[in-house]
């Protein structure tokens, strides 16, 4: 039995993780610190999706907008096309994919500064675009977005979709589809493929990988992802408004997540940035200015002093940054992962 | 282009900007045959090498590569054709280990539709472990399997240099592009070679290779084609090249 | 109408002028040091700012707070470098790690400044008075003067990037910082230089820019989407080009601004979308692994 345990531990742990989350709301009953958990939960998968991107050298500055895609998609066909949720959300994610498809088919052609730069922008005019058309109520935002349907099993109660735990647990199962399918596609031949580009570009072509198609592949998957949230945010919170997906702050604050507590943990990592930086607000208080100062500063020295995340303490002799010991002149490559393997942890 | 010829190489010139580093190049590689590309530094060996794997587009001229025209193919569809090459620096996935690295040259053989792949069906899981298992061949024949779980960063250079010609390998070429594999090595290491890329040849691929080395050169190759400031100075047996005029007048005239 | 024309090409030749700076300042910086400078828009904003309040608060004459906010951003610029970028510059993570932090200084001076600064926006009185007018057009002398200063300081970063030694050291950097190193050229030397040049001039923008518009703190946040639109539309490397893309975009956004109102940047991203896909160099750029 313990052979079996240590040979799937990571499987395991994952099980073991997922049966906590799911006890958390029988002792915590106060339905603000579930929404807490559940914007956690959104914040964990949009960065995770950032991470899947940085995979393969691309950085993008526009997640936020793609999950604004899927947000107002969503709205729109729950509220203008009457239907259910369970099919908005599917469909929401593909209608961002198809977006994803389209933007990136022009813009990773030159991945490196020329990418960044339009995915800047693009998060940027996110906001303006959505601002501008007035069948999504301008600068105003939808409301009376509708919950999901209530599921009718048979032999079990009714599943209604009127408390903050009832949308938690919608999110754990998200997440946990999420976690899974990322994993999956990690460990896969495509995974393999992301790492080769994202280690040494040239060494992956003359392997018959073809860079560009693999990386629109994660920017589609990724935007995809980012859709499915996007729908579900917009059919939890009842109401989307367009400044809540610009890139300021929110893609900024999805990659400070992910840098938190590591690139190179693809799952934990932006689930421990997150997790630290949606509770800290509720242990210190601060101004919103303050606060940003914090992140902006945060950055800053976590990129100096622990460019890995927190995450790489636990292997403390590659943690720190080397300029700390006696450095050399190192050649700039692509960087991202020194140590894909570790994009199967969970 | 005769049944024989496997890659044709029609009037090539490539320009970098005012540079001129190929200048209306031509020569053809019989099959199975181990091809030397030599010529001072500067003649436009690695240019002409990158040209071929599609690295660099040719700025006129053509590349065939068993009839089929590849001059304007990107580079990755080049190598799904059957051609291979390795590096001048050692170009490796560093932090990964040995058989890590060589798996991924693995990429193009996966025969599994993807989705089974993404599902980790036992029939994928099955196929990996058929390419683990010939990726350990590969390394064995190629004399590393003894260091296959070290990091690569940690191998002498001269083993990191068999590695990259391994994982070229691991593509499965039909012509597979050496870029002076002896770079850097002592004289043992440099035996090694000179017996793997004979081993590389009798298994049926064919060869062409840059090298400065002119023992291994002479030694290795059936025919060679000389290249300076860009163009074709000569071509043919080795005997013939180093007898030729042309030929020592560039590399004695650099001196 | 054609009034209209002629008022919207010059105030569009002015605000282009501010953008030909911010361009050129940005395209060196990226260029040379490769560093993803987002947080430029930021000292665009403080140099704006240091000129407006060393002539508004401690009343000094203008050109000499225009002197004083210049070097006040260079120093800032340089201190950044020091601190910030000198030590991720030759890191392997350096591609994320340049990006993040700029990105973090980005938020630091952006809300440092809505703290310590008057949240309205602010001006500074111009020295120079009066306008001169042509039919219906109205040329400000305080923008004839910008346009002017702006002209000058254009062609004296071109005569020190074209034909001195200084810029003939930092193009040889920005290709191929270890042969420049063979060359006898320090390249951290030129980093450091080329970010306090870069960012002298994003203050200098700001500090001509401050006595004929109105400066706000969200100014910088305001134009650096534009700016990386141009510095790509010109080309990266390509100091003309940003002074092309620079001139194009201001006069795009003015005439845009006026008849389509802020939906004018999205049609401006798409444009030079399509022609970055067809020419990624940009229109007078040679390099499109920049920062890879």
């Amino acid at each position: 039995m313990k052979q079996l345990f240590l040979r799937h531990a990571r499987l395991f742990s994952f099980i073991i993780a997922v049966i906590i989350c799911a006890l958390i709301p029988l002792f915590v009953k106060s339905p603000y610190y579930i929404s807490l958990l559940v914007v956690t939960i959104v914040n964990a998968a949009l960065s995770m999706t950032f991470i899947m991107m940085l995979r393969t050298g691309l950085i993008s500055m526009c997640v936020a907008a793609f999950w604004g895609i899927g947000a107002y998609a969503s709205a729109v066909l729950t509220i203008n096309a009457h239907l259910s949720f369970w099919l908005s959300l599917p469909l929401s994610a593909i209608i961002t994919a198809a977006f994803a498809l389209i933007i990136g088919y022009v813009i990773i052609r030159n991945a490196g500064f020329a990418f960044v730069i339009m995915t800047t922008v693009i998060g940027m005019l996110f906001v303006v675009a959505i601002g501008s058309i007035s069948a999504l109520n301008n600068y105003n935002g939808i409301s009376n977005i509708p919950a999901p349907n209530t599921i009718d099993l048979p032999f079990l109660p009714a599943i209604i979709f009127d408390s903050k735990v009832a949308f938690y647990y919608l999110a754990l199962v998200i997440f946990v589809i999420v976690i899974l399918v990322m994993n999956a596609i990690y460990l896969s031949k495509v995974g393999r493929a992301w790492n080769a580009i994202g280690l040494n570009p040239r060494l992956a072509v003359s392997l018959g990988i073809d860079v560009f198609r693999y990386r629109l592949l994660s920017f589609v998957i990724t935007s995809a992802i980012a859709g499915l949230i996007g729908s579900f945010y917009a059919s939890y919170q009842g109401f989307i408004i367009p400044t809540a997906f610009n890139l300021f702050p929110k893609s900024i604050y999805l990659m400070v997540y992910a840098i938190l507590g590591g690139v190179e943990y693809a799952t934990l990592g932006p689930l421990i940035g997150s997790a630290i930086l949606t509770f800290f607000p509720e242990f210190v208080s601060m101004t919103q200015e303050i606060s940003i100062i914090i992140i902006g500063a945060l950055l800053v020295l976590l990129i100096i002093f622990l460019p890995k995340g927190l995450l790489s303490l636990l292997h403390p002799k590659t943690a720190f940054a080397p300029w700390l010991k006696k450095g050399q002149h190192k050649n700039k490559i692509m960087p991202v992962s020194e140590r894909p393997g570790e994009a199967k942890k969970i | 282009m005769t049944t024989e010829t496997i890659l044709r190489v029609d009037n090539v010139t490539k320009h970098f900007g005012g540079l001129i580093a190929l200048d209306k190049v031509s020569f053809d590689i019989n099959k199975t045959e181990i091809l030397g590309i030599i010529g001072p530094n500067g003649a436009g060996k690695s240019t002409m090498l990158g040209v071929i794997s599609g690295y660099y587009p040719a700025t006129s001229g053509k590349v065939f590569f068993a009839e089929r025209d590849i001059t304007r193919l990107p580079t990755h569809k080049i190598i799904e054709l059957g051609i291979g090459r390795n590096f001048q620096a050692s170009t490796l996935f560093m932090s990964l280990s040995v058989s890590e690295n060589l798996f991924y040259g693995f990429h193009l053989s996966y025969k599994l539709p993807i989705w089974k792949n993404i599902l980790r069906l036992p029939s994928a899981g099955k196929e990996e472990e058929e390419l683990k298992q010939r990726g350990i061949q590969i390394l064995d024949k190629m004399g590393l399997g003894i260091v296959k779980n070290e990091i690569t960063r940690n191998l002498p250079h001269g083993y990191q240099r068999i590695l990259g010609v391994c994982i070229a390998l691991a593509t499965n070429p039909k012509l597979l592009l050496l870029d002076e594999p002896m770079t850097g090595m002592n004289q043992n290491e440099i035996q090694t070679m000179l017996q793997l890329v004979r081993g590389i040849r009798d298994s049926g691929i064919t060869i062409a290779m840059i090298e400065h080395n002119m023992t291994a050169v002479m030694s290795l190759c059936d025919r060679i084609v000389v290249l300076d400031h860009g163009q074709k100075i000569a071509e043919g047996l080795p005997r013939e090249i180093q007898t030729n005029e042309q030929v020592i007048e560039a590399y004695l005239g650099k001196k | 109408m054609l009034s209209t024309w002629g008022q919207l090409a010059f105030n569009g030749l002015t605000i282009g002028l501010i953008y030909v700076i911010l361009a050129a300042g940005l395209v060196l910086i990226l260029s040379v040091t490769e560093i993803f400078f987002i947080a430029y828009g930021q000292f665009y904003m403080v140099g704006a700012y240091v000129t407006w309040y060393t002539a508004k608060s401690l009343d000094l004459p203008y050109f000499l707070s225009l002197v004083i906010g210049v070097l006040a951003t260079a120093a800032l610029g340089l201190l950044s470098y020091l601190f910030i970028f000198n030590r991720i510059q030759y890191s392997d993570t350096r591609f994320l790690s340049t990006i993040t932090a700029a990105l973090g200084l980005s938020l630091i001076l952006g809300q440092v400044a809505l703290l310590i600064f008057p949240t309205t926006p602010q001006s500074i009185p111009t020295v120079f008075h009066g306008a001169l007018t042509l039919g219906k057009i109205t040329f400000g002398v305080d923008k004839l003067a910008l346009i002017g200063m702006g002209i000058l300081v254009t062609i004296v970063l071109f005569y020190l990037y074209e034909k001195r030694g200084v810029g003939r050291a930092m193009k040889a950097v920005s290709l191929a910082p270890e042969v420049a190193a063979l060359q006898g050229i320090n390249a951290k030397k030129i980093y450091f230089l080329t970010m306090a040049i870069g960012t002298a001039l994003a203050g200098f923008a700001g500090g001509i820019l401050a006595p004929s518009y109105n400066i706000s703190t969200s100014m910088g946040n305001n134009v650096i989407a534009s700016i990386l639109l141009m510095t790509m539309l010109g080309g990266m490397d390509s100091l003309l080009g940003a002074v092309a893309g620079g001139l194009v975009v201001g006069l795009i956004l003015s005439f845009g601004q006026y008849y389509l109102g802020s939906i004018v940047q999205i049609y401006l991203f798409v444009i030079i979308g399509v022609i970055i896909f067809f020419r990624p160099n940009g229109l007078l750029g040679h390099r499109t692994d920049i920062g890879v």
